[in-house]
């Protein structure tokens, strides 16, 4: 028990500690934290002068709404990501490179069918056959968390079951996705727009067993990667993986295209 | 966080445009200038509705905290109603 203890309390090798950003380096970072402390400490300054010193009720209100700025600007502050969004730029990038190579050198050319989390036993995953066919694959129940499972019942019904960008995100959302436009267009625009606010509007249209989603004011630029092609970008991931998961039917990503700001994703329904 | 942003200077201008009507208009109590202001905080934030969970959560308890002296002020009025009846 001592030895534990000891163990405990002994200081991490510097090699191994991660840096952590004190406070004062991240209010000196983000520009809420600026904008709050001077709202926040000029409006605490200049309310009693406006109030007996000028006498001057509207002129207190003014600081006293300066105040109320101010304290927002600093739970705007505290709400901040931890991880600034270029690192985590980058962090996605870099794991998709990786997924990317691996695809690349095994030869996968079959586009991932997203599956949703009842036909995964857990978190939402894609599935990327191994051998491509002319027709999408019909997936049933997956009991296998492993990398390489199989999903139906012939020999070649073999694929890859992967984590993907949009299964991660859906960690993201509280409530549970409805399969109607309005629900997913709301669960979307929460996402896209509130918690990655990489876009500006969602906009969800379905027609027999095809959705169409339009993405607009997009600040999300992907390079090519080959894993892009298969999953398709970051956005239709998202978009695959949220649509998946209302719908609880497995889709693939059957289109994307981008003019200047708007993405439009076309989904197919394959169950 | 353009949402942020977005929210921030809503904010600000209704607060301004608020608060330059109802001096306009010869104003001179305190309590009415932040009623006005608790009001427009609640009814924006209640449109930014895509607010994430950990801000919403926040600015929840802002918010209760606002209509905490909003009350507080209705609870004055009363009295000093009652008190001059």
């Amino acid at each position: 028990m001592v030895e534990f203890c000891i163990t405990k309390l002994a200081p991490m090798s510097a090699r191994f500690r991660l840096p952590q950003p004190s406070q004062e380096n991240r209010a000196k970072q983000s520009a809420y934290a600026n904008i709050g402390l001077g709202l926040l400490l000029g409006g605490v300054v200049a309310t009693p002068v406006f109030l007996f010193v000028a006498r001057s009720v509207p002129l207190t209100a003014l600081a006293l709404s300066a105040v109320l700025l101010g304290t927002i600007a600093l739970f705007l502050d505290k709400s901040l990501p931890p991880v600034p969004p270029r690192a985590a730029q980058l962090l996605l990038e870099s794991g998709l490179a990786n997924l990317s190579g691996l695809l690349e050198e095994t030869g996968v050319t079959a586009t991932a069918v997203y599956l949703p989390s009842i036909l995964t036993e857990g978190r939402p995953r894609a599935l990327i056959p191994l051998s491509s066919h002319d027709q999408w694959p019909t997936v049933s129940q997956i009991n296998s968390q492993r990398l390489i499972v199989e999903f139906g019942p012939h020999p070649d019904d073999v694929g890859l079951l992967v984590s993907t960008p949009g299964g991660g995100a859906l960690s993201l959302l509280d409530e549970r996705i409805g399969s109607t436009s309005a629900e997913l267009e709301s669960a979307l625009t929460k996402l896209l727009v509130g918690a990655f606010d990489i876009a500006s509007t969602v906009q969800v249209d379905q027609e027999d067993g095809l959705v169409t989603v339009r993405v607009g004011g997009i600040r999300l630029n992907t390079g090519d990667l080959w894993v892009y092609r298969i999953l398709g970008t970051p956005v239709a991931s998202v978009v695959a993986a949220v649509v998946a998961e209302g719908r609880k039917t497995p889709l693939v990503v059957e289109s994307e295209a981008r003019t200047k700001d708007v993405v439009t994703v076309r989904l197919a329904v394959t169950g | 966080m353009r949402i942020y942003n977005r929210y921030l200077l809503v904010l600000a201008t209704t607060f301004t445009l608020s608060t330059t009507l109802l001096a306009t208009y010869g104003q001179d109590r305190l309590d009415a200038y932040f009623t006005a202001y608790v009001i427009e905080y609640l009814v924006v934030t209640l449109l930014f509705v895509y607010l994430d969970q950990r801000t919403r959560r926040l600015l929840d308890g802002l918010g209760y905290v606002l209509f905490g002296g909003f009350l507080m002020i209705v609870l004055f009025k009363v009295l000093e109603i009652l008190r001059r009846s």
